[in-house]
């Protein structure tokens, strides 16, 4: 299939937020460890789910990073500051700052549930911080300064999920939303959010023993059609996309799957890609 | 990036033309200024420097050789050479080709697609007001009247919200307002079908579709208000 049909004959399914959830519950919902593990556990209830979702939303990352987060309605908004630059100057470090180091904790304390936890790509993680068409500039006028940026992230990035991975989390799915091949072209897909997003990969495939990153369908096809990962065909018989994902984890081969989407809850497919991260590009 | 001068001075527009499509802002800059010192024609300046670069940008747009980050650059480009040219306007000022009033309907807060088509509808060569976000049935109404625009352009990313676009032209048609503007819609969720369900005049795929729609609607209202002045000549 042709890159950009693949991508675009995709459809997303929708994810599922707060809904069924009272408005004072998700107002303060990252408050701390235990509030999040509480209301983790309301959610996965309310949609029958067999593991627990983190975070409830994709801004996580960038709010620990320095963006303005609004959760007033029931799909939180980003407040963007007008080119925000201070972000050039300092990158917080994850673990320690809010709401990702009370996700760590959330984490920690739960010891009976599967986890999957959910992650932003790093140039989604921009697109969150620096207002969109402020971040498309940049990409034309200080390429060294967006990469280099983006770097910092993922270095965030992974000793994050490390984190999480050693605090016994084994699915993560990422995502990267912002990075439209049709909105930034090829070339500046490659630079800006397949490279680091593969550095990010092939950082964090030595802590994947007994864990397996799952990759929205809208990152790895373009990532395989690039040449960056390679599909593998492998059928198995699971009903829904958490049993397999879990399966894969435990498969000491796969460290990362993808082309179907996560919140899908029944596939009748049964069958799952793995991806191996190509060696060289 | 090579355009076809037509005289000599005509080379010069075409130096800023240039300097808009490769992104050279300094350029662009400097040009500007040597043509206000010169007194050379600043609508022209204008007309075949400026809006000639960004209508090139636009072909290599929609021919995929630009992206919205080669746009968003050539646009600053044209904007800090216009900002020193319209300072020395003649005194009745830049006319434009036409009025736009654009901006994305209420509930949906995404923005990047109408700030882009706005964008480039301003690069045409017409004046545009951008309402932003969230804007309400009512505001596009009001606002549209008070600009005396030509066009009414809305925007949705959402599923959701694109029926309160029907609102706009329901507000329209109650106060009687429905032939004075012509309702351009676009955004992920709309089609030509729910276009013409709503009863909205034309449906713009993209931002390049769109600055052509609104380029076809201006000529179409020119040739009616000839026609009409015609007609008024014959009957006096």
């Amino acid at each position: 299939m042709e890159l950009n049909s693949a991508v675009r004959d995709f459809s997303c399914s929708p994810q599922q937020g707060f809904r069924g959830l009272e408005e004072k519950e998700w107002l303060d919902c990252y408050r701390s460890g235990e509030r999040i593990m509480e209301l983790a556990h309301k959610v996965m209830k309310l949609n029958e789910s067999p593991y627990l979702k983190l975070p409830f939303d994709d801004y996580v990352e960038a709010e620990a990073f320095g963006a303005l987060v609004v959760r007033r309605r029931e799909l939180p908004q980003l407040e963007y500051n007008s080119n925000n630059k201070n972000i050039y100057s300092c990158i917080p470090n994850l673990r320690e700052s809010e709401p990702t180091k009370s996700i760590l904790e959330a984490i920690r304390l739960e010891d009976k549930q599967p986890i999957l936890l959910q992650i932003q790509a790093p140039f989604s993680i921009l697109a969150y911080l620096l207002e969109p068409m402020n971040l498309y500039k940049q990409l034309r006028k200080d390429p060294k300064g967006v990469e280099k940026l983006l770097a910092q992230l993922v270095q965030e990035q992974i000793e994050y999920v490390k984190a999480a991975l050693q605090l016994g989390v084994r699915t993560i799915s990422v995502a990267d939303p912002c990075a439209s091949l049709e909105l930034i072209g090829e070339k500046n897909y490659r630079s800006f959010a397949a490279n680091p997003l593969f550095h990010m990969l092939q950082k964090l495939v030595p802590f994947l023993k007994s864990g397996v990153i799952h990759l929205c369908p809208r990152c790895s096809y373009p990532m395989e059609q690039m040449g960056y990962l390679k599909s593998q065909v492998k059928h198995m018989e699971y009903s829904d996309q958490f049993s397999m994902l879990l399966a894969l984890a435990e498969d000491p081969k796969v460290f990362v799957t993808g082309h179907q989407c996560i919140h899908k809850q029944r596939s009748n497919q049964s069958y799952q890609f793995h991806l191996e991260i190509e060696e060289k590009i | 990036m090579k355009f076809k001068a037509l005289e000599a001075e005509d080379q010069r527009y075409v130096e800023l033309a240039e300097a808009v499509v490769d992104m050279d802002e300094e350029k662009a800059a400097c040009l500007a200024q040597e043509f206000v010192q010169a007194e050379m024609n600043i609508l022209n300046a204008i007309e075949f420097g400026l809006v000639r670069g960004m209508a090139r940008v636009g072909e290599l747009y929609e021919s995929g050789e630009y992206f919205i980050p080669d746009l968003l650059v050539c646009s600053d480009v044209m904007n800090r050479a216009l900002d020193i040219l319209e300072k020395h306007l003649p005194k009745n000022g830049r006319s434009f080709k036409g009025r736009i009033v654009i901006g994305t309907i209420q509930g949906d807060t995404h923005d990047i697609g109408k700030n882009i088509v706005a964008m480039l509808i301003r690069s045409g060569g017409y004046a545009v007001l951008d309402l932003g976000r969230d804007v309400s049935p009512e505001r596009f109404v009001t606002e549209a009247v008070e600009y005396n625009a030509d066009i009414i352009a809305i925007s949705t990313l959402l599923t959701t919200t694109r029926n309160r676009i029907g609102e706009v032209i329901h507000l329209l048609e109650k106060r009687k307002l429905r032939s004075q503007f012509q309702v351009m819609i676009g955004g992920k969720p709309i089609s030509q079908v729910f276009a013409d369900a709503i009863g909205a005049d034309y449906y713009a795929e993209n931002a390049t579709d769109a600055l052509r729609m609104v380029s076809e609607i201006i000529k179409i209202k020119n040739k009616t208000r000839r026609q009409l002045c015609q007609i008024k000549k014959l009957d006096k």
